[in-house]
């Protein structure tokens, strides 16, 4: 019912942003997996003297170590805080840029046993950095029921833009999860395969750690639409790759706001240089000349 | 008679006019004058004539070319020679401009006017060339100059320095040479459905240009060194060149393979196209082996159409934060005006590419990469889908040459889009995208109680309505008619024309000149115009003043509506649906969640005319399910209840038709529990002497009450008491 009407703080903030600018939106939901597993540490090889112990958890095998043990001048680092560096810098790079900050707006979904809006849709602009920071819960991985709630967030933010009549760029969904689903996620699976393959979703499917399972990340694109390489690439193990992806997401997302929204996912063909700096007046598809001879 | 006729002769003979001073004039007189056609460095060895300079020629490209023919013409200056300003128009030059004609030698013609400047120079019998950029102006000045007797004729300069006619439009209109042909009133180019023939290029390049190369213009008089690229598209690079008049745009490897950039450009400069701010190709480029690799076009300023206006209010806010609504009108029209001049001669986009417009105020636009352009058969070299017609799109066509009602189409798209800064007229459905929503020509904006809404459309309740809402109603009705699938004109050949567009512009420029409300002229005002027909209240949540349309009348409370304006309530839609200040806490996620003002208002009404209860889960949890235990249902979280059993020590969630019949068992177990026994025990009574149990009940109930258990039967119990 519309009379039984109940939101967070932040959508309000953005619905009120909504009526002042009317720009259209770039919609990024981020889909974090807090589960028990995300409490691991990674340690660079070679850098752990011994384990203490072995045992079960969140449904995979687990080495128990004394953090005395790690030996000096070895990288190391837990899961949950370097993700958390890694997104909050994204994040902040995106509220400090001119032109996303208005017009890129954020949403953070968490899941371990349940999925949980941690964030609600907000423009960069607005973001409390601080709050987007993720925790780790419980000793599941509902990746389903994390999906859903992804998915039905975009929905609702697009709804949203629909009615206040604003446009919106073809929203982005990353999603993260460092082990197996303790649920049964086929269905949003096809859910998201369907909207990837109608060009109403792009995804950037993240594997965190040694552990994460790449093989059924990859079922999340139509087949024969995974990127290159995508094992390696969207495998995060070493610190360095955490930057790397959260910077081609930002990339990703700049050159997707540089185009018209109107232009859609229609073929723009790229320009003769590939510089920031230069003005690309590239807009649109060429017309095939050679076609004419 | 005779002596009439003598007369009439004297009178002839000492009268100077137009038609009869070549009789006074030997032909040794013309041939001191250079011809047209002639290079410029003619006419600087000319050193009977004195040349005099019009301030829109200094400030011109031309000039440079003078100034490169002057390097050649050593002996101007070793003799003394000077080039001649008139001294009011030196005043009007900036620092930039007086600087730059400081590099040649001149001299000032003072006075305050043509008349007074050439007075002071009447008696030295001299000839002057004047170099001029305007036919009329050099008419102008000639008049004067021949009023004091001085014979004057003006020049202009093309883009390879030869001298060339410049006609005044009185001169054009009598002109019945049809040879002639003039930049700015007839049909240079003709419109045609041919493509023209494309070949491969019979003397192609192999290695193109980069920065630092050195490019030549086609007669060798310019020599220009690329420096860093400027803009680019997928043809070619556009650099910096060392004059900073000049950039060079130099096609890509690939796109050399062919002859039609050079062709293209070939064609463009047989004719002078002097449209200001449109960056005509001034001439071609070859490299140091004498290939065409490029073309030379004036230099050009600002930012780009796409990333300032086209972005919105970001882009705005950026960039022109300054600006108001008649800054756009200005804009809008500038651009319109040089589209019909573009159209009269013949020239047409194909497809807008507003990426290729840059401004960098609302009177100083350029158009860049003319070259994209469709040109008598040659297609424009890119299209988009932003600016495709929806027909084209419906039958999936895509044409090599545009039509001009094409090309209408994308100019009231243009419009419309820059004065709703950014927004696109066709909105996006539910599951559709934004190729379908042109398709469908979903036009969510209306206009008047009379007109039909878009079938596929919602109104719009954002800002884009309250923009809407201030635009001229001629503009909202050529818009909607444009857009709507049944306007007037959205069907082909039936659109507006560029010179409709441009007219409404200008009568709502106008209109905003005249009113004095600051709400119109904001590009993006806070409420709806202000008009003798609506009546204003003010929010008493924002504060703000809306037209009563535009606040919540009535809401449904279980079912009733209620009339809230009555009551007295004044809440406009926008706050109806902001937060208010009452809120709960989800049970399960431990969320805040506040109600809107709307809610609130539900439950201060429902709170006194019906029983309300309370919020305790939010829409997830309560759509979040798990399974119980006892049964394996999937039940909603908040339905879910831990059963315990202690004398099991078990512990279950389970779902509350389990929890009750959970709690029967338990009950019947207990009852069953209490009457079996817990003992038995001979009575004490030695005249007795039965056996009796003691059962669990009883065990419990002694052991509660801090009492031993019986010794007696229950009859000898009784019979005691």
């Amino acid at each position: 019912m519309a009379n039984e009407a109940y939101y967070t703080s932040e959508h309000f903030s953005q619905q009120r942003r909504l009526l002042i600018n009317g720009d259209p939106r770039a919609l990024i939901c981020f889909c974090v997996d807090v589960s028990q597993s995300m409490d691991e540490w990674w340690i660079q090889s070679g850098g752990l003297r011994r384990h203490t112990g072995s045992g079960f958890s969140d449904g995979h095998n687990v080495n128990y170590f004394d953090l005395n043990d790690i030996l000096p001048g070895y990288a190391h680092y837990k899961k949950m805080d370097k993700l958390n560096e890694t997104l909050t810098g994204l994040l902040n790079d995106m509220k400090y840029d001119r032109t996303l900050c208005q017009q890129v707006a954020i949403s953070i979904v968490t899941y371990s046993r349940y999925a949980t809006v941690k964030y609600d849709f907000l423009d960069c602009e607005a973001l409390n950095i601080k709050s987007c920071e993720c925790s780790v819960e419980s000793n599941e991985t509902s990746m389903g029921d994390g999906i859903r709630t992804a998915l039905a967030q975009l929905d609702e933010m697009q709804n949203d833009l629909r009615n206040a009549d604003n446009d919106y760029y073809t929203p982005i969904l990353v999603f993260m999860t460092d082990g197996t689903p303790t649920d049964d996620p086929r269905a949003e699976f096809n859910e998201i395969r369907e909207r990837v393959n109608n060009k109403d979703l792009f995804i950037f499917p993240l594997g965190i750690g040694e552990g994460a399972d790449m093989a059924r990340l990859r079922d999340m694109f139509p087949v024969g639409q995974a990127p290159s390489g995508f094992s390696e690439k969207y495998k995060m193990t070493k610190p360095e790759d955490y930057i790397m992806i959260f910077r081609e997401i930002k990339d990703h997302v700049k050159k997707k706001q540089i185009i018209m929204v109107s232009e859609g996912n229609s073929i723009q063909s790229s320009p003769a240089i590939n510089d920031s700096s230069v003005n690309n007046n590239q807009t649109g598809q060429v017309v095939d000349l050679f076609k004419l001879i | 008679m005779e002596s009439n006729n003598s007369t009439k002769k004297y009178k002839e003979k000492n009268t100077i006019n137009k038609e009869s001073i070549s009789d006074f004039l030997s032909s040794e007189h013309f041939n001191q004058w250079p011809k047209i056609g002639q290079s410029i460095n003619t006419l600087i060895s000319m050193q009977h004539l004195s040349i005099l300079l019009d301030s829109e020629f200094i400030k011109s490209k031309s000039f440079f070319l003078l100034l490169n023919a002057l390097k050649q013409e050593s002996s101007f200056k070793s003799q003394g020679h000077v080039f001649f300003v008139f001294d009011f128009d030196f005043r009007d030059l900036n620092d930039e401009e007086k600087q730059i004609l400081n590099s040649v030698p001149y001299r000032l013609l003072l006075g305050d006017n043509y008349d007074s400047c050439f007075k002071r120079i009447s008696h030295q019998g001299i000839c002057i060339a004047f170099l001029a950029t305007n036919g009329e102006k050099g008419t102008i000045v000639q008049s004067f100059a021949r009023k004091n007797g001085i014979y004057l004729r003006w020049y202009g300069l093309d883009a390879l320095g030869n001298l060339r006619s410049l006609y005044a439009k009185k001169q054009q209109s009598s002109n019945k040479d049809t040879n002639i042909k003039s930049s700015k009133f007839t049909p240079l180019f003709r419109i045609t459905n041919e493509i023209v023939k494309i070949q491969r290029s019979s003397n192609p390049v192999y290695v193109v240009p980069k920065q630092g190369s050195r490019v030549f213009s086609s007669h060798g008089v310019l020599s220009l060194q690329l420096e860093k690229p400027v803009m680019t598209d997928h043809f070619s690079i556009t650099y910096f060149t060392d004059n900073v008049r000049y950039y060079a745009k130099i096609y890509t490897l690939q796109s050399l393979q062919i002859d039609v950039w050079e062709n293209k450009a070939n064609r463009m400069l047989k004719e002078n196209v002097e449209i200001p701010g449109v960056c005509w190709p001034i001439d071609t480029l070859k490299d140091s082996e004498g290939k065409f690799v490029g073309i030379l076009t004036p230099a050009s300023n600002g930012v780009q159409l796409s990333r300032s206006v086209l972005n919105g209010k970001t882009g705005l806010s950026q960039l022109f934060p300054q600006w108001d609504k008649r800054n756009l009108c200005r804009l809008t029209e500038n651009i319109l005006k040089t589209i019909c001049e573009l159209h009269e001669i013949g020239v047409y986009f194909g497809c807008i590419n507003p990426s290729s417009i840059y401004i960098s105020s609302d009177k100083e636009i350029y158009f860049v990469d003319t070259d994209a352009w469709q040109i008598e058969g040659y297609p424009a070299t890119s299209k988009n889908q932003t600016f495709t017609p929806p027909e084209l799109l419906r039958n999936n066509s895509s044409p090599y040459l545009y039509s001009v009602d094409q090309e209408y189409y994308q100019i009231a798209l243009l419009t419309f889009m820059l004065m709703m800064p950014g927004k696109f007229p066709y909105a996006k459905r539910k599951g559709t995208n934004e190729r379908e929503s042109i398709i469908n020509m979903s036009f969510p904006f209306s206009i008047g109680g009379g007109m039909r809404r878009s079938g596929d459309s919602e109104r719009p309740s954002g800002i884009w309505r309250i923009v809407w809402d201030h635009l001229s109603y001629k503009l909202c009705y050529n818009f909607y008619n444009s857009f709507h699938p049944d306007g007037k004109y959205s069907l082909p050949n039936k659109r507006l024309k560029d010179k409709d567009w441009l007219q409404a512009v200008k009568e709502y420029y106008a209109s905003l000149e005249s009113q004095d409300r600051k709400d119109s002229i904001c590009i993006f005002p806070k409420t709806f115009r202000h008009d003798e027909k609506r009546s204003f209240e003010r929010c008493s949540i924002c504060g703000q003043e809306h037209p009563d349309f535009y606040f919540v009348h009535s809401i449904r409370v279980q079912k009733e509506k209620i009339d809230i304006w009555k009551r007295g309530y004044r809440i406009c839609l926008p706050c109806a649906d902001d937060k208010s200040d009452v809120s709960f806490s989800c049970n399960c996620c431990g969320r805040t969640f506040f109600y809107t003002n709307r809610t609130k208002i539900v439950h201060e009404i429902g709170k006194v005319d019906f029983d309300w209860v309370n919020q305790r889960w939010c829409r997830d949890c309560k759509k979040r399910t798990v399974k119980c235990k006892q049964c394996g249902r999937d039940v909603p979280l908040y339905q879910i209840k831990d059963f315990e059993d202690r004398i099991r020590h078990l512990k279950k969630s389970v779902c509350t038709e389990c929890f009750k019949s959970l709690i029967e068992q338990a009950r019947y177990e207990k009852e069953r529990w209490k009457n079996e026994v817990y003992t038995t025990r001979v009575c004490n009574n030695r005249y007795c002497g039965r056996t009796f149990t003691i059962t669990n009940g009883e065990y419990e109930y002694y052991n509660r009450k801090g009492l031993n258990l019986p010794t007696r039967c229950p009859n000898c119990r009784k019979k005691r008491f």
